[in-house]
């Protein structure tokens, strides 16, 4: 018995799902699956923020406390991840809008470098809430955005890694 | 649906005292059906849950109908004031999950893995919640314990 936990992604104005995306890199461009040397961010812009869902599906009692953090990898000066996860004065879910490329008002959270102490994504709305007894669902949206100053590097950023944490029984 | 694969073994004692152990075929890794254990505790049979190294040389569980925490040799109750009230004990039996993911190649580096097994009791008392945790790390074997109220 476990639960599968997968990425979705949302895109463009019709929020479009990409389903189990199968890589998550930020660019120049709304959509899903991204090749980076076609969609590069120029220095001292943002990539477009990424809006994704944590699908939850498989057999489970319950799968809560969802977590996201940048578990590993430096950034390039000037260099940064800010977010809509937190773990206090958390809004609700997301409304989806289309995602830009302008600096997010959504996103607006650094991402945290180290393991929450609770839960910062929400299900339902809620930092509390939970998937139970085998129902599949979606979390909250989980809005991202790389950015990037005028004095950040040319070329490739760091190795970083990003954990999707949750409990399950 | 075939459940996670631990480096564990779970054993489980009902009332009746049958003693089910995950199934496992020597030299494979054992499959543990979690969900067993919660069906156990609604029709109202589990007395203790028990989880065990594969070398069996180390064990850590907890014991519903006297709250007390075993990690090897050692025996602990950690709420001698609740037990007097002999409350009902709970379990709680939780798989801490995580997947990472690399930001520079947007992949899955590698598949879920268990972060952390959280085991202990929950009861409530005069309508208060209490609890009280074991976080097991399963590489290092190290054992935080936490409480609620």
């Amino acid at each position: 018995m476990a639960a599968t936990v997968l990425i979705d992604e949302y895109n463009g104005v019709g929020e479009t799902e990409t389903p189990n995306v199968t890589n998550c890199n930020y660019g120049s461009n709304d959509s899903a699956n991204l090749v980076v040397a076609t969609y590069p961010i120029t220095v001292g812009e943002n990539s477009f923020e990424k809006w994704w869902k944590m699908a939850v599906t498989g057999t489970f009692n319950s799968v809560d406390t969802l977590k996201v953090w940048k578990q590993a990898g430096g950034y390039l000066t000037g260099e940064g991840i800010d977010t809509n996860a937190r773990e206090s004065s958390y809004g609700g879910a997301e409304s989806y809008v289309q995602p830009t490329q302008t600096t997010s008002v959504i996103a607006t959270e650094v991402f945290p470098v180290t393991e929450p102490a609770g839960a910062n994504l929400g299900i339902g709305g809620s930092l509390g809430g939970s998937f139970v007894n085998d129902t599949p669902g979606d979390s909250d949206y989980l809005v991202t955005q790389l950015q990037s100053t005028g004095a950040t590097p040319v070329g490739d950023g760091n190795q970083k890694t990003i954990r999707f944490q949750w409990d399950e029984s | 649906m075939q459940g996670i694969k631990l480096d564990w073994l779970a054993v489980l004692e009902y009332e009746r005292t049958i003693h089910e152990r995950s199934p496992c075929e020597e030299g494979d890794p054992c499959i543990i059906n979690f969900g067993k254990v919660l069906e156990v505790e609604k029709a109202g049979e589990l007395k203790s849950f028990f989880l065990h190294t594969l070398d069996h040389k180390w064990s850590v569980g907890v014991h519903l109908i006297s709250g007390e925490f075993m990690m090897g040799d050692y025996i602990i109750h950690p709420a001698p004031d609740i037990a007097e009230l002999n409350p009902d004990y709970r379990i709680i039996n939780v798989r801490r999950r995580a997947r990472d993911l690399s930001e520079s190649t947007g992949k899955w580096l590698g598949d879920p893995f268990l972060v952390k097994y959280i085991l202990g009791w929950q009861c409530t008392i005069n309508g208060e919640n209490y609890q009280r945790l074991m976080f097991i790390d399963p590489k290092t074997l190290r054992i935080d314990l936490r409480s609620k109220r």
